[in-house]
């Protein structure tokens, strides 16, 4: 039986996720990036875009998508269990990525 | 973008991004602190991440004129501030995302104890993400001044 206080636990991680995989997507656009070779930019002239609005469009998208799914596809039951453990999951996510952004100017 | 424009805008960015992060601060203790959140940690959460995307908006949009006309000069100066700006743009995007995803999260979980200890990790990361990124924009900007 779902506790009145776990109601909003499916939004919530939706939001938790959402959160993580944004960070995830915006530092694994970037490594990809730099692992799979990129032009010095002190040789570039010109650009169509500028990288830095793509990654965050991508990730933002990316986000949203995961968030949406796991607010709508999650039970109340499962999303609380999720829950109680971000504080170690999302850190466990998200210093890594900020870490290798340091690495990865 | 006028160079003046440029430097105005620039300035309310670390402004308004120092207010946010000493906004954040506040429900990253609060929710530690005690066993529910307040309509103050609400507040300061959701006004907190609120400065922070804006922060992070400014931002963007200078970003166009920093990469055109600020950049390559700083290059050949200073390289290492070039890189650490780079840096500082990857941890404050990633810095407004955990504000936004920690102050929505209480919102829709305030009840719950697992609730809050989400959005007070988020939070949390917001918090320190974004207080790498001020230095490091302390950093580039002791660079990119006009020197005498």
């Amino acid at each position: 039986m779902t506790s009145s206080r776990d109601r909003g636990a499916p939004a919530a991680l939706g939001l938790t996720l959402a959160s993580t995989v944004f960070v995830a997507s915006y530092a694994a656009q970037r490594l990809w990036s730099a692992l799979r070779g990129e032009p010095d930019w002190t040789e570039i002239i010109v650009s169509a875009h500028t990288p830095y609005y793509w990654r965050c469009a991508i990730a933002l998208l990316q986000a949203g998508l995961v968030g949406i799914v796991a607010a709508l596809g999650t039970s109340s039951e499962l999303a609380a269990t999720a829950l109680r453990f971000a504080p170690v999951w999302v850190p466990a996510v998200v210093i890594p990525m900020a870490l290798a952004m340091a690495a990865v100017p | 973008m006028s160079p003046e424009a440029f430097g105005w805008w620039i300035r309310i960015h670390a402004q308004l991004a120092t207010l946010a992060l000493a906004l954040v601060l506040h429900p990253v203790l609060t929710l530690r602190a005690r066993r529910k959140a307040t309509r103050w940690t609400h507040l300061t959460a959701e006004l907190g991440a609120g400065l922070l995307l804006a922060a992070t908006a400014l931002g963007w949009i200078a970003y166009g004129t920093y990469r055109a006309r600020v950049k390559p000069a700083l290059w050949l100066g200073h390289p290492a501030a070039v890189l650490r700006f780079e840096t500082k743009e990857h941890l404050a995007a990633m810095a407004a995302a955990m504000a936004l995803g920690g102050a929505l999260t209480l919102r829709v979980a305030h009840r719950s104890p697992a609730g809050r200890e989400a959005a007070w990790i988020q939070l949390l990361l917001a918090f320190g993400l974004g207080l790498l990124a001020g230095g490091l924009g302390i950093f580039v900007g002791g660079s990119a001044q006009p020197g005498w």
